[in-house]
């Protein structure tokens, strides 16, 4: 998994690698490398761990609907360039 | 306590002021320390939900609406928010992936501020009562606590495209313009409200239980209401003539932490086509038996 443009993975191998658009609620965006069978719980991570944040502060969502930890690219059926949202947990009186 | 058992003693011949006599001043009594309702259960637990309620005047199709917990749901619930430690994973719900664990049920111990997790399973489970019983329950679709949020609070305070796939017809299995009514949770920094589009009254409703009034909500959700019917292929509606209504008749809360429960049960009450016939005096009952339903995964 690579993060933002640092890295370039594209051998011309013939494992497809997918660019996936984390998106915060200010509209910020982190791009993701990942391949079809790479869990998002990784990504989830990663994205914690560069805005410091507490893992379970953040909900995944694709499409609306949660991301389970052990969710791939794959199993959710993502394409190139498919948005995943980053929510912060809320709470209210 | 002394004055409300001279009280309580002086109103002798009527049980029912006693009784609501005595749920008050227990409320009074339970509203600093959290787990204080608990520790007076086994009093609370004595009366029946008929009793209890008399004043609300049930219909036949609202029994059941206040029953009493059974003795084994409430230990349960007591164990559940009590009996361990605060990562454990107490419910896993695998339709939408939304994990509840004893830390996030603790939000529905009365005085606590109510979490996204506990409305977003909640809101899950209503859906799930329509799909298996259609017939008692209107055509509803409830959105997340994520779904405004996504669509107005961005940078420039409305955005279609971040929403427009949560709604597809493949996803969902009907279109918002075939329900009867779609539920729009609303959060305010630290504030839960709720926005109805009543399809079928052709309305867009405002509740909140603090008695505040928005209708730039109702405005985003007009445009919202276009947008998505254009881009779904349906009729497309002209929402400008639909009514925006700031419901102020509704019952309202009397404390700083009920809004997400009364936004979850103007929900639950709207679902079944009632009118809000509950008060601030239900919540701490209410609090338990959502815990119950979380537990169980299921919404009667």
């Amino acid at each position: 998994m690579a993060s933002t443009s640092s890295k370039k993975n594209k051998k011309s191998n013939e494992v497809t690698i997918l660019c996936l658009k984390v998106k915060s609620q200010d509209g910020e965006e982190l791009v993701y490398r990942a391949k079809p069978t790479t869990k998002l719980s990784k990504l989830k991570n990663d994205y914690c761990n560069r805005h410091s944040l507490p893992i379970n502060s953040i909900a995944f969502l694709f499409d609306g609907r949660r991301i389970h930890d052990e969710d791939t690219p794959e199993s959710l059926k993502m394409e190139d360039g498919d948005e995943i949202d980053a929510m912060i947990h809320q709470t209210g009186g | 306590m002394g004055n409300f058992l001279s009280h309580l003693l002086q109103r002798k011949g009527d049980d029912r002021v006693n009784l609501n006599d005595f749920k008050k001043s227990h409320k009074r009594f339970s509203q600093e320390p959290l787990g204080l309702p608990f520790l007076i259960r086994k009093d609370d637990r004595g009366y029946s939900a008929s009793v209890l309620n008399r004043k609300f005047k049930p219909k036949d199709d609202r029994k059941g609406l206040f029953h009493s917990l059974k003795y084994e749901d409430d230990e349960e619930v007591f164990h559940a928010f009590y009996g361990g430690n605060s990562q454990e994973i107490l419910v896993s719900h695998e339709p939408s992936n939304i994990v509840i664990s004893r830390g996030d049920l603790q939000c529905l111990i009365p005085g606590a501020w109510l979490n996204d997790e506990v409305i977003n399973l909640y809101l899950e489970l209503l859906k799930e009562r329509e799909r298996r019983e259609p017939g008692k329950f209107l055509k509803c679709h409830f959105f997340n606590t994520f779904f405004f949020e996504k669509l107005a609070n961005g940078k420039n305070g409305y955005n279609f495209e971040a929403v427009r796939r949560w709604t597809t017809k493949k996803k969902l299995g009907y279109t918002l313009i075939e329900c009867d009514k779609v539920f729009v949770p609303i959060h305010k920094k630290k504030h839960w409200c709720l926005a109805v589009i009543n399809v079928k009254d052709e309305t867009f409703q405002y509740l909140d239980s603090l008695g505040g009034k928005d209708i730039h909500v109702l405005e985003v959700l007009a445009r919202y209401l276009m947008e998505e019917t254009r881009d779904k292929g349906d009729t497309e509606i002209d929402s400008t003539s639909w009514k925006r209504e700031l419901v102020d008749e509704l019952p309202l809360q009397k404390n700083g932490s009920d809004c997400g429960m009364f936004m979850i049960k103007y929900t639950d009450f709207y679902s079944r086509g009632l009118k809000l016939c509950f008060s601030q005096e239900n919540m701490d009952y209410f609090r338990k038996k959502t815990a119950e339903e979380i537990l169980r995964r299921r919404v009667e």
